[in-house]
């Protein structure tokens, strides 16, 4: 029984399962929704559905491009400057999908401004630098990369659905005939906070996550010599 | 202890350097297969503005080292006796407003916003219509205009704008329409 969990363990390493690696960002492990990372682009460019969908994409580029760079050169990266390097990475894989973006894409550049420079500082991509593509092979580099970008890109596109239907009444710039009389707050930053929190809810109800029970005074080790615990007070 | 040292002093900033100097490689490949360059080109964007303005605008041509202050190039119709300005301004943002202001016989005919980095439904009143119809008639530098409540600087970025436009009009219009 009790080297069960070791051979699940040791088989985990040896093979990684790569169909896990990449479903595991979208729904379970979603850097958006469950992980709350990259909170500045889901709030600031979802206000339309174009606007999410190219910097959900762009930043699956980035994301899949800087993994898949880190985890080919990991081993010659000193451990001191690896925060450095992979900034530096990631900001030149960022510049390249501006210029790209900028010559045959100059509505969505436009569209997304400074935002699409502040990719670079995204906590996503670097996150999985530092927790993913640092200690893994390549290919589940890229797999992760992928299934992220793609969690990052499906959370700001339900994000942008729901804020451009509600908030003007259109979805990719066509009007959507039975609305007359939209909510206009929710096109608004104010309403990204809504209903960002409606749907990181609806995810949390889905995946069953159940908030971290209170600390009481049952299980204090200090109890007995604790004024507070006497009164039945939490602390 | 040398290969210590090596590794703790010198290797970190050489990787460093080299994966910055890689990056930049990368980045300098694709701006050359991204970069167009449109001086000396009458881009789109342009081309439509000035059709609105005078019809058709296929003689027209941008006039070749052509310098004056705050201008970025004078376009030309000698047929037509039309010119027309674009001309890039500070307003609220810095270099807020791009405009394109059409000068024909003298007068100002049509004056056009190719962009603007102006604040969404404040400063942009300027880039209406309404507001940009009173320059239309003005053939001289010495005007005055209304400036929009709560948009001063974007107003006051648009006047300076026409008057760059009418000032270096009224100086060279004998190098712009010269039949060289």
């Amino acid at each position: 029984m009790s080297t069960k969990p070791e051979t699940i363990t040791t088989a985990k390493q040896d093979t990684p399962n790569y169909f896990y690696e990449f479903i595991k960002g979208i729904i379970k492990e979603n850097p958006t929704l469950v992980g709350l990372l990259g909170m500045c682009p889901t709030l600031a460019v979802t206000a339309t559905v174009k606007g999410s969908l190219g910097m959900g994409l762009s930043t699956m580029f980035v994301l899949i491009c800087s993994n898949l760079l880190i985890s080919l050169i990991k081993n010659l990266i000193p451990k001191s400057v690896r925060l450095p390097a992979y900034i530096v990475i990631i900001a030149g894989f960022v510049t390249i999908v501006k210029l790209v973006l900028a010559r045959f894409l100059p509505p969505v550049s436009e569209l997304l401004g400074v935002y699409l420079d502040l990719i670079t500082v995204n906590c996503i991509i670097l996150g999985r630098a530092e927790m993913f593509a640092s200690k893994n092979k390549p290919l589940a580099s890229v797999l992760d990369g992928a299934g992220m970008g793609l969690g990052f890109t499906l959370a700001l596109f339900i994000m942008g659905t729901l804020r451009e239907i509600i908030g003007t009444g259109s979805w990719f710039g066509l009007d959507i005939p039975f609305i007359t009389s939209p909510v206009t707050l929710i096109a608004r930053p104010a309403g990204g906070f809504f209903t960002l929190g409606i749907i990181i809810a609806l995810v949390g109800v889905i995946t069953n996550k159940k908030p971290k029970a209170k600390a009481g005074c049952a299980n204090c080790p200090s109890k007995d010599n604790c004024p507070t615990a006497e009164k039945g007070e939490d602390k | 202890m040398a290969e210590n040292k090596f590794t703790q002093y010198i290797k970190p900033p050489l990787v460093l350097c080299v994966i910055c100097f890689v990056m930049c490689f990368l980045i300098v490949g694709v701006h050359k297969l991204t970069y167009v360059d449109t001086t000396g080109i009458i881009t789109d964007s342009v081309r439509t503005e000035l059709d609105a303005m005078i019809g058709d605008s296929s003689d027209c041509v941008i006039l070749p080292d052509f310098e004056a202050e705050g201008v970025n190039s004078v376009i030309v119709d000698k047929k037509k006796h039309f010119c027309a300005f674009e001309i890039t301004v500070n307003g609220y943002a810095k270099d807020g407003l791009n405009v394109l202001v059409g000068i024909k016989n003298g007068e100002i005919i049509a004056v056009k916003v190719l962009s603007c980095k102006e604040t969404e439904g404040v400063g942009t009143i300027v880039t209406e219509d309404i507001y940009l119809s009173q320059f239309i008639g003005i053939d001289s530098p010495d005007f005055s205009a209304d400036i929009v409540s709560g948009a001063t600087f974007s107003s006051e970025g648009m006047i300076n704008a026409i008057s760059i436009a009418m000032n270096t009009y009224n100086e060279r219009k004998g190098d712009i329409f010269s039949v060289n």
